[in-house]
């Protein structure tokens, strides 16, 4: 049997403006169907709105957030979010609420505010890196 | 042993935050001692122009940011020849010392590292 794979899988996009967040799942999906493993998700740029635990998505199309979500429980991975991207965007955790009195916090459970020595270790540790643009 | 980290810039100045979130993940990677290499592509040539580096476009600049890359132990930045001088651009004008490639060298370098992140 060929040795098995580890990924770094790093997404720059996410719905509504982007599919990237979908076709990284697709990838991991596949991979992990095929004997390899996800090492560590980690969403950059505009990809960390996935976190953005107010965003309503339609019933009529699909939530990239939850589908991620499910796949990272079912598999015991981590969804690393970068925290200044985030920031800059508006999501912060309950601590960076408290840190900077803002009025409300709004990261979505099951995603992990990190910096970015967790996207280098990634890359580092993995086999293969996959980055997922944001542009359409 | 390291792996070598090759950071791929396509998008034009004033992109909003991802140019500078790009360097911002170069730079991290230099602080861990990885060897790392830049290499601007297309529309992002523009970004090592002295007029849009220094210019008073609004936000932070570029220029602060590329103006330490020595200080991360960052010497390697390449970019396209084509968009260099589709742009009229001077290799030897730029905003950091740059080494423009061809085609061919250009995907030489991307075969050389160990890792390739787009921005």
């Amino acid at each position: 049997m060929p040795r098995a794979t580890s990924f770094a899988i790093v997404v720059h996009g996410a719905l509504p403006d982007s599919q990237a967040a979908l076709s990284a799942l697709a990838l991991a999906r596949a991979a992990v169907a095929d004997g390899h493993q996800i090492l560590r998700v980690f969403f950059y740029h505009q990809a960390v709105t996935i976190a953005n635990a107010l965003r309503v998505t339609p019933s009529d199309e699909p939530d990239d957030a939850e589908l991620w979500l499910a796949f990272a429980r079912e598999h015991d991975l981590e969804l690393a979010v970068c925290v200044a991207a985030a920031q800059r965007r508006g999501i912060v955790s309950e601590a960076e609420r408290a840190r900077y009195a803002l009025p409300a916090s709004n990261l979505r459970p099951g995603f992990e505010l990190v910096g970015l020595g967790q996207l280098i270790d990634a890359t580092v540790q993995a086999d293969r890196t996959i980055t997922f643009p944001g542009r359409s | 042993m390291s792996k070598s980290h090759l950071f791929l810039f396509r998008r034009p100045p004033l992109a909003g935050a991802m140019n500078l979130e790009a360097l911002d993940a170069a730079l991290v990677a230099a602080a861990f001692d990885l060897p790392t290499t830049l290499l601007f592509l297309d529309d992002a040539v523009l970004q090592l122009a002295p007029a849009v580096a220094h210019g008073d476009s609004p936000g932070k600049s570029i220029a602060r940011q590329l103006s330490v890359l020595p200080e991360y132990g960052i010497d390697q930045v390449h970019a396209c020849a084509h968009a260099l001088a589709r742009h009229d651009l001077n290799p030897a004008a730029l905003t950091v010392k740059t080494v423009a490639l061809e085609g061919p060298a250009l995907a030489a370098l991307i075969r050389s590292h160990a890792v390739v992140l787009n921005d």
